[in-house]
């Protein structure tokens, strides 16, 4: 069975999309033992930033291991131009970073495909014959990894760009976190829309992010929850606010791995939102 | 330090009571080892150890003090009915049932009948064989959003 591919996207900034794709799916692959490989397909790589230090970083691109492996074949000097060639694009395996596995890691582990600020070469270019070929490598990158993976997620950017719409048309199920404020909340909506404008039908899935563990329910959840389309794509389980999970200048890795007060409760409580999640993907 | 160090990996080797053949052969096979590989094959094992001991961990932790998913669920849904709709059982069933065949069943008879001598829980775990818990869940906020006076956003989610 090829692999479900998850994006994890809101067309609104600062919900917790890089907090979602690093560390619910660090604990996600622990807690269902699959082999999970994430992408960073925002130039702003964030999610790198959070779990590779700026010198590990710096020998991956050294080696030419970042996501634009995915899009065309490397090395390209130009950056107006896409590279396009008939071999296949490289295995997942071969330019991913390692950053958990269980065992010998064959089976169960948590890889990285890094990101790149490289990536925003492909906004640049206008030429619709060149994108096509970026698409078609792209695709043929994922269709690959799905066969070696259980799992695929796509860290995606906030915006209608040619990197989301390649990530839409490969996934099968689309992650949407939401802040509880006025624009989080809508950007569900345009996303939505955006699948529309593609032809796509993706399964959405809406995590409700950031909200406090024992304050009340907030009337926007109450209407989000209640709304009629999206209100049963609404996780259960919902991401509380926590200290841990937010980007700390002198600790790069897995917030539920800092071995500090409350690690294991929030190590917990994302266990229970990635059971919920994988219960979806799968089938409880 | 590194002495300190040292003395504990031996100690924590004699604790194994391994024969002296396996503790010859695993001192020839070190002999043989870089430092690098050693090394490595050192951080390995711990990272295994770490996710095997935390999965096993977490788990139990959540089986001794959260009880299993669905008693979880039962209890967020009976805390509404009771601190804010403060509504009695059956009402609430009724409710529910209702909410449910509007948003979600076809009509009311793809709903269960909730049955009073047998309890709210009873006909919650009936409602999640036949919907999913996050339907269920829907419904019980379509209730809560009807009753609010809150007038809701200025701009709707369509």
């Amino acid at each position: 069975m090829v692999a479900p591919v998850i994006s994890i996207l809101n067309m609104k900034g600062g919900v917790g999309k890089t907090t979602v794709s690093a560390h619910v799916m660090r604990v996600l692959y622990q807690r269902t033992q699959k082999k999970v490989l994430l992408i960073d397909l925002d130039a702003q790589f964030n999610l790198t930033q959070a779990v590779q230090t700026q010198s590990q970083y710096d020998e991956i691109v050294d080696d030419g291991y970042t996501v634009m492996s995915c899009f065309e074949p490397l090395p390209s000097n130009d950056f107006f131009q896409i590279k396009h060639s008939d071999q296949p694009p490289p295995f997942a395996s071969e330019i991913s970073t390692r950053l958990r596995r269980i065992g010998s890691g064959e089976k169960v582990s948590l890889d990285l495909v890094p990101g790149s600020f490289e990536l925003v070469k492909y906004s640049m270019i206008d030429d619709a014959g060149q994108l096509q070929h970026a698409s078609k490598y792209f695709k043929w990158f994922i269709s690959r990894a799905r066969k070696k993976y259980d799992l695929i997620v796509l860290d995606c950017n906030p915006s209608s760009s040619f990197v989301t719409k390649c990530a839409l048309e490969n996934s099968t199920h689309v992650l949407s976190p939401v802040k509880l404020d006025k624009f989080s909340v809508l950007g569900v909506g345009l996303v939505d829309q955006l699948f529309a404008y593609l032809g796509l039908s993706p399964k959405h899935m809406i995590l409700v992010n950031g909200v406090s563990r024992y304050g009340p329910i907030s009337s926007v959840e109450v209407e989000l929850r209640a709304h009629q389309k999206f209100g049963p794509n609404v996780l259960i389980n919902r991401l509380v606010h926590s200290k841990l999970l937010s980007a700390d200048p002198s600790y790069t890795g897995f917030a539920t791995d800092k071995r500090v007060a409350y690690s294991g409760v929030l190590r917990a409580e994302i266990g229970k939102l990635s059971q919920e999640i994988s219960d979806r993907v799968w089938g409880a | 330090m590194a002495k300190i160090g040292a003395h504990r990996g031996l100690t924590a080797l004699a604790m194994l009571r391994l024969s002296e053949r396996d503790l010859r052969s695993f001192h020839e096979m070190l002999s043989e080892m870089s430092g690098t590989l050693f090394l490595e094959i050192v951080r390995d094992l711990e990272d295994e150890i770490e996710n095997s001991m935390s999965l096993v961990l977490d788990r139990t932790r959540e089986q001794s003090f959260r009880g299993s998913d669905f008693n979880n669920f039962y209890l967020e849904l009976d805390k509404i009915r009771k601190f804010e709709f403060r509504i009695p059982v059956h009402e609430f069933a009724d409710a529910l049932a209702e909410s449910i065949a509007q948003s979600i069943a076809k009509d009311m008879s793809e709903v269960p009948a909730f049955d009073s001598r047998r309890g709210l829980q009873a006909w919650l775990k009936k409602l999640v064989r036949r919907f999913s818990e996050a339907e269920v869940y829907h419904a019980a906020m379509r209730i809560r959003h009807d009753r609010s006076e809150n007038k809701g956003s200025d701009w709707k989610l369509r």
